[in-house]
């Protein structure tokens, strides 16, 4: 079946080269932001003489071929002023633009004039989602700390693991079905802190796109979601800092040219003091905890020529949380990424990256007897080339390929203390290698009807030396064999994606999508809620990869001139060889981890609304999700039974209003149906312990979880003059202090053993916070 | 691993400066009742107890009802026992001693339903020697604490894995260790088939539990690798959860039948006594 779409696809795309020798010429270049010099990133050009238009690729890049004329470019990007110019096409030009922000324009009437109807209809692109830095920024935040992943929580089909957990969900995928990736390095584990803070920047920070469906085929290696952050190049005009100083962290970044309008560099630092919050809780123990994380950001770029530029970017971050001096518990991501970007001619446009990334964490516990240290890496080298061929108006082609080599060290714990009684336990090593090839073709079919048609074949291996345990069917180890050097286990795959847009007129559009996804590393987690000892291990003789085939169709349209944009998706995700964990199962530093898993299916549907408005003085967005994750696991439970994280609903509302120059005001709105837990149905008595009973798995819920955000944002007026630029952000976390559960327990009575009663432990109450920002 | 899940349980106390409180939970309540069951059977000549209760709902904050009018009866294959209901819900056998090594069945029949459950009664060996004497906790390992009565044997563990032990303590004749959460209970893994020498399985608190003069008696069951997975399951369920890494929850297994809860064991037993010197 699938060798059948892979052969049409191909086929398909095939008659996109006739176009090749007809008599046209190409415009093509980059668009950048006339102050800063930074790369637009999705910014359009709409030619109306051909009613078509094209979008700039994530280095800022556009090409368009057309036949010899006179033609206007209409030139647009959310936040900035549209620019309009007309030329004349003879031959290939070279032609980079330059764009002026928009500004705060209050006291003018909003002039947005034709604004080029968005992505949201032209795109083929659907079930993704841009969200640009200023909107992110406006989100009443947590602490005053601006947080990109939670801004993409308040998108429909995009769900929290909650308060205290560094996971989300997407379209009803598990947390490590999001393939995370900061300039194009994977992430592990995007959280500081426990997922109460990411470990995003946000003043380093360009562009944030979330695909949750219809994944293209530049992408794999995740079931669920992709979630493409860029940072920014950095000023190459002149030296410009930013920063903020706030309840819980300080933040300070520096960008500037390394040589005028050729290269530039941006540095970007942060460090929290929440040790100093917790030095107010009622709780003793609270006040002797260390509780902190740092992270650096690095960017540097230069261009070599009018053809190629090179990029260089780097993030280190690293958490601690500690009690006195008797334990410890800290991580950190490390990652560092160069690229090379070159121009082969107006059509063709390239990328080599080299990305190294490294996630770790360790627990440590001090003493002479007892003492020992345990640790965990995970760390992978990769090589991608990509290129994007704009061959003709109606073709656009990528195709790439890319080889990861992957080491995961899932523990090594071994005794520290002089009389430590501790030998040392450590879980082999687990050697592995990705390769991917794709190719994919956006084609523009009729002026109504276009399509993105492509098959990526991903390809898995097991390298050696290794021993492999096999199991029997009460999953006892049986067995094991001994693996030298080499391959010693191959999965491989292909991946068929496509998306289909048909524009029902200027402002509506109808899309659908299918992908198809392979994963070849998951996620041991053990309990209700993801934690950062969450061990990663990858396919195996034992384990198959994990394989999602996702269907969505919706329906957009945008109002008001191309000011408020609605969506409407349908999803129908069916996955194979999902896995759980048997019941009490052992996760920490166990050899035969594989034989603790249980395999079955899961799926996920659902319904998704958004409405957004992004530009003028009142912005925001709301967004509803229905949606249902099941999940039929035999050897655990008998039938289909909901995913901890199955949530019926879901609501998010967010508001910023820009009153005058002073002052703005932000609101966010939050509702979701609680997480599906297993609750006792009943009690009995043995040995003098209550112990309960439960019958259906996962068949109860949690309370529902909502809260309420606020802000307020003060510029002084004299700021508009200086060079110093300041603003105070005053924000409260949770306005009615909701007590929102975190777990729910049910205790047993010490003193009258017959009793019992339920307990319930929530993390924030009201929080007030107070940041200070500033640029110059 | 039972000691990563104490220092788990560190970890999550003192992790968050959060907040704990009592909240009304309404739970669904199963429709209909099951049998629970609580027994034991050893080689020692007595009348051996079973009790059968019913299960209630979850907040039902009372003792558990009582089965009454049920017919019990142990057998090896060849000889029957009936137990007779000596107390509402309590079934005793005559007197009489098993025999270790055999695998015993228990059988009841309650308001026309039948549940069976069967045990191997694991050999035990004979305790040597029991030993009680006062320990100080900072004196010997450096930890801070009150000092306690320290309960010590000396016992020869029987050579092949599978075999788990609980010990009983009575002090005075009177059972300190009714409950499940007191109890000590281990798996011969890392000993197996050694001789075990002057090691604490038990503690008791001076003063409240136990005083000078006091005889203090102990039991000492080979339970087998069942019941030692289904205590382990019980206190999961109940004392060990709570916490940040906590497995989800799953019902407590059971050697009974026909969806009865509990478990009712045969075990080898061997005892002791000794009297705290004053």
């Amino acid at each position: 079946m699938y060798k059948f779409i892979s052969a049409s696809l191909f086929l398909l795309m095939i008659s996109a080269f006739p176009a090749l020798s007809q008599d046209k010429v190409s415009i093509s270049g980059n668009i950048t932001d006339a102050a800063t010099g930074e790369e637009l990133i999705g910014a359009t050009i709409f030619i109306p003489e051909i009613d078509r238009g094209t979008a700039t690729n994530v280095y800022g890049f556009y090409s368009i071929t057309l036949p010899p004329g006179d033609y206007t470019l209409k030139v647009s990007y959310i936040g900035y002023k549209l620019m309009v110019k007309t030329i004349s096409l003879t031959q290939d030009l070279r032609l980079d633009l330059q764009l002026n922000t928009s500004g705060i324009m209050v006291d003018e009437a909003v002039i947005e004039g034709e604004r080029n109807a968005t992505k949201n209809i032209e795109s083929t692109e659907m079930s993704t989602v841009n969200m640009q830095m200023d909107a992110i920024k406006k989100i009443p935040a947590f602490m005053g700390e601006v947080d990109i992943i939670k801004a993409i929580q308040l998108l429909p089909g995009v769900q929290a693991a909650g308060e205290g957990s560094s996971g989300f969900y997407v379209r009803g995928g598990a947390v490590d079905q999001n393939l995370i990736l900061l300039d194009e390095s994977p992430i592990y584990n995007a959280s500081h802190l426990l997922g109460f803070f990411s470990i995003f920047n946000s003043d380093a920070i360009k562009d944030v796109q979330l695909y949750k469906g219809g994944i293209p085929a530049r992408y794999g290696g995740r079931l669920s979601s992709v979630l493409d952050i860029r940072m920014k190049d950095g000023n190459n005009k002149e030296w410009h800092g930013q920063g903020g100083i706030g309840t819980v962290s300080s933040r300070l970044t520096l960008e500037g040219p390394i040589k005028k309008d050729k290269g530039s560099i941006l540095i970007s630092g942060r460090r929290t003091y929440a040790d100093l919050f917790l030095n107010f809780s009622k709780d003793p123990a609270a006040r002797e905890t260390q509780l902190y994380f740092y992270d650096f950001n690095l960017k540097a770029n230069y261009k070599l020529g009018d053809d190629d530029r090179v990029y260089l970017s780097g993030y280190f971050g690293r958490d601690k949380f500690g009690f006195s001096d008797v334990f410890g518990f800290g991580w950190g991501n490390m990652s560092g990424t160069a690229r090379w970007n070159h121009i082969y001619n107006s059509k063709l446009f390239s990328n080599l990256t080299v990305t190294y990334s490294d996630y770790d964490y360790y627990l440590e516990q001090d003493g002479e007897d007892f003492g020992f240290l345990w640790e965990s890496e995970i760390k992978d080298v990769t090589t991608k080339l990509d290129y994007n061929y704009y061959i003709s108006p109606a073709h656009t082609l990528q195709f790439g390929a890319s080889g990861t080599y992957r080491t995961l060290d899932p523990g090594f714990a071994r005794g520290t203390g002089d009389g430590s009684l501790l030998q040392g336990i450590r879980v082999p090593i687990n050697n592995s290698m990705d390769y991917a090839v794709y190719i994919s073709n956006e084609h523009r079919i009729t002026d109504q009807l276009s399509a993105i048609y492509g098959l990526r074949y991903s390809l898995f291996q097991n390298i050696g030396p290794a021993t492999v345990f096999q199991y029997d069917d009460n999953f006892d180890v049986m067995d094991s064999t001994v693996n030298g050097s080499g391959a010693y286990n191959t999965y491989g795959g292909l991946e068929p994606r496509l998306g289909v847009n048909y524009k029902l007129n200027g402002k509506s559009s109808v899309k659908a999508s299918y992908n198809r996804t392979y994963q070849y590393l998951q996620l041991a987690t053990n309990s209700t809620s993801s934690s950062p000892l969450d061990v990663w291990f990858s396919a195996s003789p034992n384990i198959k990869p994990q394989i999602a085939d996702q269907y969505a169709v919706g329906y957009f349209r945008n109002f008001l001139d191309n000011t408020i944009e609605l969506s409407v998706e349908a999803y129908y995700k069916d996955m194979q060889n999902t896995i759980d964990f048997a019941n009490h199962a052992q996760l920490l530093l166990n050899i035969h981890l594989e034989g603790e898993l249980r395999t079955g299916k899961s799926r996920a549907y659902g319904l998704e609304f958004l409405v957004r408005k992004q530009t003028g003085r009142l912005t925001g967005l709301a967004s509803y999700t229905l949606a249902r994750s099941e999940r039929n696991i035999p050897d655990i439970y008998g039938e289909w039974y909901p995913s901890n994280y199955d949530r019926t609903h879901d609501v998010s509302v967010v508001l910023s209003y820009e009153l005058n120059k002073k002052w703005s005001f932000a609101t966010n709105y939050i509702y979701s149906t609680g997480n599906a837990v297993t609750m006792p149905t009943g009690r009995f008595e043995y040995m003098g312990m209550v112990v309960p009973v439960y019958s259906t798995r996962n068949g109860e819920r949690m309370p529902s979880y909502h809260r309420l955000d606020l802000s307020a944002t003060l510029t002084p007026k004299k700021n508009a003059e200086r060079n110093w630029k300041g603003e105070w952000v005053f924000s409260i976390y949770n306005a009615y202090n909701r007590h929102n559960a975190y777990t729910i327990n049910f205790v047993q009575d010490q003193d009258n053993p017959n009793e019992t009663y339920a307990e319930q432990t929530y993390l924030l109450p009201i929080v007030p916070a107070v940041t200070y920002n500033f640029k110059f | 691993m039972k000691r990563s899940k104490i220092f788990f349980f560190a970890l999550t106390a003192l992790f968050f400066a959060s907040c704990t409180e009592r909240i009304d939970l309404d739970l669904n309540d199963q429709d209909g009742k099951r049998l629970v069951v609580e027994g034991w059977f050893t080689d020692e000549e007595k009348q051996h107890e079973v009790e059968l209760t019913w299960t209630t709902s979850f907040f039902f904050n009372e003792a558990a009802p009582r089965v009454e009018g049920a017919l019990v009866n142990i057998t090896d294959g060849e000889t029957t026992w009936d137990l007779t209901e000596s107390a509402p819900g309590i079934y005793i056998t005559p007197e009489v001693a098993g025999i270790p090594s055999t695998t015993y069945t228990l059988n009841i029949e309650v308001e026309g339903e039948n549940y069976t459950a069967s045990s191997f009664m694991r050999p035990v060996a004979p305790i040597d020697s029991l030993h009680v004497r006062e320990l100080d906790p900072f004196e010997e390992f450096g930890f801070p604490g009150d000092p306690y009565y320290s309960v010590r044997i000396w016992t020869q563990e029987l050579p092949g894995t599978g075999d788990r032990y609980m010990w009983l303590t009575y002090v005075n004749g009177v059972s300190v260790r009714d409950t499940l959460r007191d109890l000590t209970f281990v798996d011969d893994e890392l000993y197996d088939g050694a001789y075990v020498e002057d090691i604490e399985i038990d503690f008791l608190k001076i003063e409240t539990e136990a005083t000078p003069g006091d005889t203090v008696f102990i039991e000492q069951y080979n339970i087998g690798e069942d019941a030692y997975d289904i205590f382990i399951g019980i206190m999961n369920e109940t004392e060990w959860n709570g916490g940040l890494f906590d497995a989800p929850p799953a019902n407590v297994e059971t050697n009974l039948s026909n969806g009865a809860l509990g478990y009712w064991g045969a075990a080898g037993i061997s005892t002791k006594s000794t009297i705290i010197a004053e």
